[in-house]
C-alpha cells in the first residue's frame, strides 16, 4: 500500500500559456510504499524543492494529483490541513529551523503541544524518539548549546514525534560537515530500519543519497532515471556517481566525496 | 507543557526584541497619562475656582483635550506600525509553524495573545512612571502657568481609567489588524518574506516638494496666529505639520544619503561604503520613528504653549474687566438712592481703615451660571 503517490504533477511558473511559463515539473509520477526511504536528486533547477513544496501542499500543483494515506491535501480547508500537517507529515530542513528560544526538548514537542497532547505521553514519547536519534543526552540544552548536526537530528526528532505518515527531508546536510552528516544519515536509516518509518529525502548530496534504498533522478521537471540498493552502501555510492554523470552537465553545486 | 505554556517561554526568549515596541508603547502611554492627570487634576478642572487655584478657558480645555486626541491616533498608528514590523521579523517562525501543523486559528491565538500581554505590561508600566514623574509634570505646568499656588499633587483616578480603557482597547485593534494580515497573506509567502531582496527607497520630488509646502504653509499659519484666530487654527496646522514632519524625514533622509552616494570621494572611503548603504535601506524604518518622536515633542509643545497662551489671555481678560484694584458685588435689585448710600458708606469703611479712595463707580450687572456651573456676571 503506497504512502504517496504522485500522479501526472506540474508546475508552471508564470502563465501557462506564455512564452514566458517555466515548466519546474512536467507531469511526473511514482509512488512511495510504506517503510520506504527514497531518495530525489538532481542538479538545480530540476524541480527538487518544487516537488517537496507540492509535496508538503506548501504550494499548489497547476496539474495532476497527490495523495497522501489516502487524502488528496489540495482538497483540504486550512484547519483541516494543519491538522492534515501536523498527523501525517515531518519535516526535516537543510537550516533544522529550530526556535532557539526554546530547549532542545521543548523544540521536539512542539507537534505534540500544537495537537494538544496529554504532557505524560508526551515525556514518553520525547525519550523514545530523543534515544533513537541519539540526543537523549541534550535535552535540556538550549540550541545555541549544541553542535550542528545535534540540530539537525534535534529537527528529525520533531519530525517523527507525532509518528507521520512520511517524514519529508529536503537537504538535511547540505549545511553539515562530514562526520555530522553521518551521524544525521545513520539516524534516518535507524528510523527507517527500526521503526519502518517513511522517508522522502531530497539531496544532492551522493553520500546522503547512499543511505537511501531507491533513488530517483529528476532532470528540468522530468523523471531522468531510477536507482534501486541491492548491495553495499559503498556500491551504490559508486553507482550514484555514475549514474549522475550519465545525466551529464550537472553539479554546478561543488561536490566532495564525504567517506 | 501545553500550547500556552511554550507562547510564554517563547515570549521570555524574545524579550529583548521585545522591548523596542513595548518601551515606545509606554513612552506614548506616559506622556497621555500625564495630560490626562493634569486636565481631571481637581484643582485644574472647571467648577472649582478656589482662591489661588486654576481655572482654564474653553480654548485651554479644547486645546488640550485636542493634544490628547493627537497622543491618541499616533500612538495608534505607532503601535500598529512597530508591532506589524516586529511581526514581520518573525515571519520564518510562522513559517514553520504552519508546516509544523499549527492552524490559522492557533497562530492568530498566538498573535493576540502576545500583543495583549505586551499592551497590558506597557499600560502597567507608562502608569507607573506616569505617577512617579506627575508631581514633577504638575510643578512644571504651575511654573509655566504662573499659578500663585502650585497644582496640588493627585490622582486622578478618571485618568488611570481612562488611560487603561484607551489603551487597551487600542491593543486590541492592533492585534486584531495584525491577526487580519496574517490571514490575508498566505503564511508561506511569509516565511518567504524575509528572504525577499529588499529595494533601495527612493526619493520622489514630488513628495519631497509636499512636505516642504506642508511645513511652511503649517509654519506660517501658526506664526501669524493671534488670540482671535489660535483656536480655529491650532488642529489644521498640527495636521499639516504632522504630514509634512514624516514626509522630510522620509524624503530628504533618502535625499540627503543619496547626495552622500555620489559623492565617491567619501562612498568608497573604507567603512563608508558599508555605512551608507546599509543606512539607506534602514533609513525608511527610522524615518518612521523619527517622525513618531518628533510629532509626540512637537504635540506635548503645542500642549504647552496653548496653555500659556490660555492663561495669558485670561490674566489679559481679568484686567481689562476688572481694571480696579478693588470690586465690591451686590447681590439683589437696589434703587440708585440706596446704591448711593451704600456707596458712601463703603467709602467711608476704607477711610475709617486709613486707605484712600482715589475713584469708583457703580457698575450695573446680572449674575448667572455659565455652561460649567461657573458663577459670572455681566456688566450693563
Amino acid at each position: 500500500m503506497p504512502v504517496v503517490k504522485v500522479k501526472g504533477l506540474a508546475k508552471v511558473y508564470g502563465a501557462e500559456k506564455s512564452t514566458s511559463a517555466t515548466w519546474a515539473l512536467r507531469k511526473i509520477g511514482f509512488e512511495v510504499e510504506q517503510g520506504e526511504f527514497l531518495g530525489i536528486m538532481g542538479p538545480s533547477g530540476s524541480g527538487k524543492t518544487t516537488l517537496l513544496n507540492l509535496l508538503a501542499s506548501l504550494d499548489r500543483p497547476t496539474g495532476g494529483k497527490i495523495e497522501i494515506a489516502g487524502v488528496d491535501p489540495s482538497k483540504l480547508r486550512d484547519e483541516e490541513m494543519a491538522v492534515f500537517r501536523r498527523r501525517n507529515i515531518g519535516f526535516v530542513f537543510q537550516d533544522f529551523n529550530l526556535l532557539y528560544t526554546l530547549s532542545v526538548k521543548e523544540n521536539i514537542i512542539l507537534p505534540l503541544a500544537l495537537d494538544n497532547v496529554e504532557p505524560k505521553d508526551m515525556e514518553n514519547q520525547v525519550t523514545k524518539v530523543a534515544h533513537n536519534v541519539g540526543i537523549a543526552h541534550i535535552l535540556d540544552k538550549y540550541v545555541f548549546e549544541i553542535s550542528q548536526g545535534e540540530q539537525q537530528r534535534t529537527a528529525i526528532a520533531r519530525a517523527i514525534i507525532n509518528e507521520p505518515e512520511v517524514v519529508l527531508a529536503d537537504e538535511p546536510t547540505g549545511n553539515l560537515d562530514s562526520k555530522s552528516a553521518n551521524h544525521v544519515m545513520k539516524a534516518f536509516t535507524s528510523l527507517n530500519e527500526d521503526y519502518g518509518a517513511t522517508i522522502l529525502m531530497v539531496t544532492h548530496d551522493p553520500f546522503a543519497a547512499s543511505f537511501c534504498k531507491r533513488i530517483l533522478f529528476l532532470k528540468d521537471g522530468e523523471i531522468f532515471s531510477e536507482l534501486r540498493r541491492s548491495d553495499g552502501r559503498q556500491k551504490f555510492f559508486q553507482q550514484i556517481i555514475d549514474a549522475l554523470s550519465v545525466m551529464g552537465g550537472i553539479f554546478d553545486e561543488s561536490y566532495q566525496p564525504n567517506f | 507543557m501545553n500550547l500556552t505554556s511554550l507562547i510564554s517561554k517563547n515570549m521570555r526568549g524574545l524579550r529583548y526584541k521585545y522591548v523596542t515596541f513595548l518601551l515606545s508603547s509606554v513612552f506614548s502611554i506616559t506622556i497621555f497619562y500625564l495630560f490626562a492627570s493634569f486636565i481631571m487634576n481637581p484643582s485644574v478642572a472647571y467648577g472649582n475656582a478656589l482662591a489661588g487655584s486654576l481655572v482654564l478657558g474653553t480654548a485651554t480645555t479644547v486645546g488640550l483635550i485636542a493634544c490628547e486626541v493627537i497622543i491618541v491616533v499616533f500612538s495608534f498608528f505607532f503601535i500598529w506600525y512597530s508591532s506589524s514590523a516586529f511581526i514581520k521579523s518573525r515571519s520564518n517562525e510562522f513559517g514553520l509553524l504552519t508546516t509544523l501543523g499549527a492552524s490559522k486559528h492557533q497562530l492568530s491565538r498566538m498573535i493576540f495573545t502576545e500583543s495583549m500581554i505586551v499592551g497590558e505590561t506597557a499600560i502597567g508600566i507608562g502608569l507607573l512612571l506616569g505617577t512617579l514623574l506627575l508631581k514633577m509634570f504638575l510643578s512644571a505646568m504651575s511654573l509655566i502657568l504662573k499659578v500663585d499656588s502650585p497644582i496640588e499633587f493627585a490622582l486622578a483616578p478618571q485618568a488611570i481609567l481612562i488611560t487603561f480603557v484607551g489603551y487597551t482597547i487600542l491593543f486590541v485593534v492592533v492585534g486584531l489588524i495584525n491577526i487580519r494580515s496574517l490571514k490575508k497573506g498566505q503564511v508561506v509567502e511569509l516565511s518567504r518574506a524575509s528572504q525577499k531582496p529588499k529595494r533601495p527607497p527612493v526619493f520622489s520630488w514630488v513628495l519631497g516638494l509636499f512636505a516642504v509646502l506642508c511645513l511652511s504653509i503649517g509654519y506660517y499659519l501658526a506664526w501669524t496666529a493671534d488670540g482671535r484666530t489660535v483656536l480655529f487654527r491650532m488642529l489644521p496646522v498640527i495636521g499639516i505639520v504632522c504630514v509634512g514632519t514624516y514626509f522630510l524625514f522620509s524624503q530628504l533622509s533618502v535625499a540627503f544619503l543619496r547626495t552622500i552616494k555620489e559623492r565617491k570621494g567619501l562612498y568608497f572611503k573604507g567603512v563608508n561604503l558599508l555605512t551608507i548603504s546599509e543606512l539607506r535601506f534602514k533609513i525608511q524604518d527610522n524615518a518612521r520613528v523619527l517622525s513618531i518622536t518628533a510629532i509626540l515633542t512637537a504635540v506635548v509643545i503645542t500642549a504647552v504653549g496653548t496653555l500659556d497662551i490660555g492663561s495669558q489671555t485670561l490674566l489679559e481678560m481679568r484686567e481689562f474687566e476688572f481694571p480696579q484694584a478693588l470690586s465690591v458685588t451686590i447681590r439683589g435689585r437696589l434703587q440708585p438712592p440706596e446704591l448711593e448710600k451704600l456707596d458712601v458708606s463703603i467709602r467711608n469703611e476704607f477711610q475709617s481703615r486709613g486707605l484712600d479712595v482715589q475713584s469708583g463707580m457703580v457698575l450695573p450687572g446680572i449674575m448667572f451660571r455659565g455652561p460649567h456651573g461657573e458663577l459670572d456676571i455681566l456688566f450693563l
